[in-house]
């Protein structure tokens, strides 16, 4: 393997904000802050975070031009193309729209250490690695660096016991289902003698295929669908996330929603593509369009009717997103026959959702003041007539989430249906998933008209905090911007070219 | 030449003080708040003066291109490559868009500086100027658009506008159903602009202006569409009936009289100057599409021609001195769509510009005339207040011979080019209509020109001469306004005394027209048919005459007051008199030929379909289901850890389990062909591609012959036997040694 410094220039996206994580921690052992006092004063290491994230972006930005012909780097375990930059770049703005909404949050809570923003930024690079890796072995390294931080953000409200218990099945599952992963990746190490994804590809497609008809490589790529369906919340594989989003800080929350989905869906895209490229392996027996195509299904009927029924608006929004992924493995299934035209309308959807989502649960985030974290639907009743922007915010981005014009949330279903229409044999599962979005509707606007058409029966006293402030306004208006806006996106990811395709 | 300008900063700058006014507004002063909403729009008057200053300067086809961004605005591909819809958020300035943006920022600022003295006691200030802000970001958008989408967001966006601002004062019932009733009959007009819309795209694949314009685009936009209608007819007349809604042209006028509900001048700027003439601009900016068919054009011009006349009758006979402005108002749109539908495109822009001069003028006036007389309305309770308010006087007076168009104030020559353009009006290519289509549009719009002077004198003489007729209170309390309000006055007048000079006709002097020198090399072909001077020394006589003579009649009928003459004439023809009065009942026609079938129709839908349906079964049977479900995934939901885990295994298994059994099942379903014993059996097999290892199938005849085994799926077999028989195919998948059998009965004859 030669490892030169042209290599290292092609992975500085993710060198950047390994790097940063690291001198995170750093900075504030040198801070002389002491390292248990829970008042804060520690705005620095979010703006150090963010000035890493603000680099990495650039970073990754900068390589766009030249990732159109797509590389392999570090021996093939990394792909270097224009799909994992602009993954990059959205898993970064995930990451800088929750390290925005943490600082508020942390100092009102009293848990503000430093050691937060470096586990955002480790999860990143966890995430950035995830998104690159063109190894199943890579892949699952960054996996676990990715989980692992998040593990800990879940439960570093300490004093919280919802949090500690999140963070506590958060694990347990999450290890559970890591380890069906790791066994699924060595079932097909075992028959195919490869983990690369590209040679697992080049496998399909020449006559060596057949031994991807082998019940024991079939049974290895249905555990590592398992394992991938529990990191983006697919029914069955979600009963974790609401119980792990809600019992999170809210900052985490979002981070976990925005990054962690739009990672795992990457990897989901890329796997799919580059390694079970052959027809036989889509549809029909075994074939995992087929699959998620059941998943899909199930995801966006039960994430909706449950969501249906919660009276917690952050519980609400758990099982909301558990729909939204529902809606974007109707674009996975749609890829199965549109290949690369699937594509662009994927990433635009991660885009939107990342935005839509992290600005959400940023508004959840605000809303609540040291015990009191007003998560009920009824303690957001009269918000319009007390904080109209934030009401305003937050109706703009549940009227994203729930798919209506002119917002992202719109063009990002409307993206994705339309691929998935011009597909043979697809009309039912779109039309499944309008009749979901249809019944999303209803919980979604029942916030909304809670803020504006009711009373507020206690006065509000939400968090004051400019990163927060600016954080919410980012979301909203690239909300707005991106519904208003939709073409020069999707154009921009209808371009990314994606590694051994 | 193609010059790259920040245009977009034209628009924004409104918007973005529509933007401070609406979040933030209740915060600043009321100062700040005015002082924001007027800079905004004098900053981008200035940008417009400065644009238009460039193009001045530049050959006559130079324009000035912006973008709000790179990259496509809205952006879809087809797989094949047909039917691709790029479309950029271009903005584009030329001569014809320069004149609107000069009078949208101009006049606008104008309104926007009255308005701060006339809207001073209102609570909602703040809401005002953000309306009347975004009203004029909207409108630039609106002519500053490249293509037509982009000036569809401008004209959605005016709408929206003029709906917020009829109801401004919304706590009042009647201004909100005239907000309303504005806004749903531009629905009409707007549904049939986006069908224009479509169509052309879908002939033409593009939508912006300048490919529009191109050969080929014109070429497909030629075809036939169904019998002998090509696309730029039916595109056309599409076009023209979502103008007819916005500029308020029969059938669709019947929103505009109702919007005076809005504060005056609301009225002034969005139901006189501006937003009304939008479909006026849309026709001149599209005008080589409609010119494809003749049809279209002759149909503009006559419905123009019948709205002049039309709106003038009622005009005589209205009070509310809004009502009389806004059926004037109605009247001269119908004069301007004479002129682009006779061709004449710069003499219909030109009368637009000077009809924003004088009619945003007498809308002002009538403003300041309420303002003086705590809000009176009624012409007939006023009188004599020349004594009282004499610039709001002098200024009506210059704007009312502007309107009646005597020489040498604007409306003199801008109806007198719309009048002959009219005369000269070429029909020779259009069979359908008669040759002396022409001619009678002249004599109708100069029928309406007629009524014009006089109503509109009517309306000067019973304020300003005479003896004031309502109670002596509010006589006393009448007083001139204040200088913001008095200064657009002013200025508004010498733009309606002055700015004819620069549309002086030919027979002047054959170089003195500059508004047509500006217009027509730039955006339309010259003028066919041109009159010889003597011709147009007659119209313009004949013009001035018609004119003089309804201002006389005024004048006998209405200086000293109401003369008995006049209720003589009123009481000698009743029936008439009281259907005109009553605007020919057209709003109560509408009201029981639309407006309440369809409401049936909605109280059917309501119960029926509504209660019923909707929330007797999908509401509470969907409550039953979701209610069933949230139950189930309660009890699953419970938090224990283990169930979680339970779930995950259980998920996998039942993707293993299925997949392993999917080929075995799905492939021993069989058909079979018989043709007397003789069968051929079809067993499904493998669903696509190569295997790894192929199933194995097992055929058993039922005849008591052995099995016959192999690896393809069809089988031949003779029976020797007769009756019934059994057939079965048995399928194993050696790849997971799972087995699955499907049989059927075959009678053998």
């Amino acid at each position: 393997m030669s490892f030169d410094s042209a290599q290292l220039a092609l992975s500085l996206p993710l060198l950047v904000v390994a790097a940063g994580g690291l001198l995170v921690l750093l900075l504030e052992a040198f801070s002389g802050t002491p390292a248990r006092d829970e008042h804060g004063g520690r705005s620095y290491l979010a703006v150090a975070a963010l000035i890493t994230l603000a680099i990495a972006t650039y970073a990754a930005v900068g390589q766009w031009a030249e990732a159109e012909t797509p590389k392999a780097i570090y021996g093939g375990m990394f792909a270097v193309d224009r799909f994992a930059l602009f993954v990059d770049v959205v898993l970064f703005a995930g990451a800088a729209l929750a390290v925005l909404l943490a600082g508020g949050f942390l100092r009102t809570h009293r848990f503000e250490f430093g050691e937060f923003y470096a586990l955002v930024l480790l999860g990143t690079a966890g995430a950035v690695m995830l998104v690159h890796a063109n190894d199943l072995v890579a892949l699952f390294i960054g996996l676990e660096t990715m989980s692992l931080a998040v593990y800990v953000l879940t439960g570093s409200w300490r004093r919280s016991a919802r949090s500690s218990e999140a963070a506590m099945k958060y694990f347990l599952v999450g290890a559970f289902a890591s380890a069906l992963l790791v066994y699924g990746i060595a079932l097909v190490y075992g028959t195919t003698g490869t983990t690369n994804l590209s040679s697992l590809g080049g496998l399909a497609k020449g006559t060596g295929g057949a031994v991807m008809q082998e019940p024991l490589f079939l049974i290895g790529s249905f555990l590592i669908i398992a394992g991938l369906a529990f990191k983006i919340a697919a029914v069955p594989f979600h009963m974790w996330a609401p119980d792990a989003y809600e019992g999170a800080p809210t900052p985490v929350t979002a981070f976990m929603a925005a990054a962690v989905k739009a990672a795992g869906f990457a990897t989901i895209v890329r796997l799919f593509t580059v390694a079970y490229g052959r027809p036989s392996l889509t549809f029909g027996a075994g074939g995992w369009a087929s699959i998620c195509a059941v998943l899909a299904i199930l995801t966006m009927s039960l994430g909706n009717l449950a969501a249906l029924r919660q009276d917690n608006v952050k519980r609400m929004l758990a099982w909301s997103s558990i729909a939204h992924a529902g809606y974007i493995l109707v674009g996975v299934v749609a890829m199965a026959r549109a290949g690369d035209d699937a594509r662009g309308p994927i990433l635009y959807y991660l885009l939107a959702y990342t935005l839509t989502t992290a600005g959400s649960f940023g508004v959840v985030a605000w809303i609540g003041s040291r015990g009191d974290e007003r998560q009920n639907v009824d303690d957001w009743a009269g918000l319009a007539a007390r904080h109209p922007a934030a009401a305003l915010a937050m109706t703009v981005l549940l009227l994203s989430l729930g798919g209506f014009p002119p917002t992202a949330g719109f063009f990002a279903k409307f993206y994705i249906f339309r691929v998935a229409l011009s597909q043979p044999g697809l009309i039912s599962l779109v039309l499944i998933a309008i009749a979901n979005s249809l019944v999303s509707v209803f919980y979604y606007l029942r916030v909304v008209t809670a803020m504006y058409f009711r009373e507020a029966h206690r006065p509000f006293a939400p968090v004051r905090a400019s990163g927060m402030t600016a954080g919410l306004i980012i979301a909203t208006v690239g909300t707005l911007a991106l519904g208003l806006a939709p073409g020069w996106v999707i154009e921009l990811a209808s371009k990314a070219t994606l590694l051994g395709k | 030449m193609e010059t790259d300008f920040p245009l977009y900063l034209i628009p924004l700058l409104p918007l973005a003080g529509a933007a401070i006014n609406l979040l933030v507004g209740k915060r600043i002063s009321r100062g700040g708040v005015a002082a924001i909403a007027c800079t905004s729009v004098a900053m981008a008057a200035v940008l417009g003066w400065k644009a238009a200053w460039l193009l001045f300067q530049s050959e006559p086809s130079a324009i000035l291109t912006a973008r709000f961004f790179d990259g496509d605005w809205i952006h879809a591909t087809e797989s094949h490559g047909i039917g691709s819809l790029h479309i950029q958020a271009g903005l584009l300035l030329d001569r014809l868009s320069a004149v609107m943006v000069l009078v949208i920022t101009t006049v606008g600022f104008l309104i926007h500086l009255y308005s701060t003295a006339y809207m001073e006691e209102d609570k909602n200030f703040n809401r005002y100027f953000g309306y009347l802000n975004l009203f004029t970001g909207a409108m630039l958008i609106l002519v500053l658009g490249d293509s037509l989408p982009v000036t569809f967001v401008g004209w959605e966006g005016v709408g929206l506008c003029s709906y917020l601002l009829i109801g401004f004062w919304f706590d009042k019932e009647a201004n909100a159903y005239a907000g309303r009733k504005a806004f749903i009959v531009n629905r009409v007009g707007d549904f049939g602009f986006l069908l224009g819309m479509f169509l052309i795209f879908s002939a033409t694949s593009t939508l912006s202006y300048r490919d529009l314009a191109s050969q080929q685009s014109v070429v497909a936009l030629h075809h036939v569409w169904f019998a002998k209608a090509s696309i730029a007819t039916v595109a056309g007349l599409l076009l023209f009936v979502g103008a007819t809604g916005k500029s308020a042209q029969l059938p669709l006028y019947v929103w505009l009289p109702d919007a005076m509900a809005g504060p005056t001048p609301v009225s002034a700027l969005i139901h006189a100057a501006t937003m009304v003439t939008a479909g006026v601009y849309m026709i001149a900016r599209l005008h080589f599409l409609f010119e494809i068919d003749p049809f279209v054009l002759a149909v503009i011009a006559s419905v123009g021609a019948l709205t002049a006349l039309f709106a003038a009758t009622i005009g005589i006979t209205q009070k509310p001195i809004k009502k009389i402005l806004a059926y004037s108002t109605v009247s001269q749109l119908g004069f301007m769509f004479i002129g682009v539908g006779t061709k004449a495109y710069d003499a219909g822009v030109f009368h637009l510009v000077t009809h924003a001069f004088f009619k945003a003028g007498l809308f002002l006036g009538a403003g300041s005339i309420m303002h003086a007389l705590s809000g009176e309305e009624d012409v007939t309770k006023m009188g004599g207040l020349r004594a009282k308010m004499p610039i709001t006087r002098w200024t009506f007076l210059v704007y009312c011979l502007a309107i009646a168009g005597i020489f040498p104030f604007a409306g003199f020559f801008s109806k007198d080019a719309i009048l002959a353009g009219a005369w000269s009006f070429d029909v020779a290519e259009m069979p359908e209509w008669p040759h002396w289509l022409g001619h009678a549009i002249y004599f109708v719009g100069l029928s309406a020109a007629f009524m014009t002077a006089f109503y509109m004198f009517r309306a000067y003489f019973l304020v300003f001469h005479g003896e004031f007729r309502g109670d002596h209170h509010t006589w006393d309390h009448a007083h001139e306004s204040p200088p913001a309000m008095t200064l657009p006055l002013v200025v508004l007048a010498i733009g309606s005394a002055a700015l004819g000079f620069l549309g002086m006709p030919e027979a002047f002097h054959k170089d003195w027209n500059l508004f047509e020198q500006w217009l027509v090399p730039a955006n339309f072909a010259p003028m066919v048919g041109e009159e010889h001077a003597s011709t147009e020394w007659a119209l313009m006589a004949v013009a001035t005459v018609v004119a003089g003579a309804g201002i006389f009649l005024a004048y006998r009928l209405y200086y000293r007051g109401i003369s008995p003459t006049a209720v003589a004439i009123k009481d000698a023809l009743p029936r008439l008199y009281k259907v005109v009065f009553n605007k020919y009942w057209v709003d109560e026609i509408y009201d029981s030929s639309v407006v309440r079938p369809l409401r049936s129709l909605a109280f059917v839908l309501w119960k029926g379909v509504d209660a019923l349906f909707i929330d007797l079964i999908l509401v509470r049977g969907s409550a039953f289901v979701v209610d069933l479900v949230g139950r189930g995934v309660r009890y699953l939901q419970s938090g224990d850890v283990q169930r979680y885990m339970a779930a995950v295994l259980l998920g996998t298994a039942a993707i293993i389990a299925v997949s392993a059994n999917w080929v075995a099942c799905t492939g021993a379903p069989f058909d079979v062909e018989q043709h007397g014993a003789d069968v051929t059996v079809r067993a499904h097999g493998m669903p696509s591609g190569p295997a790894a290892r192929p199933l194995e199938f097992s055929f058993d005849f039922g005849d008591g012959t052995p099995p016959v085994k192999q690896s393809t799926p069809t089988v031949r077999h003779h029976y020797d036997v007769h009756g019934r028989r059994r057939l079965t195919v048995n399928v194993l998948d050696p790849r997971w040694d799972i087995r699955s059998s499907d049989s059927r009965t075959v009678v053998i004859p």
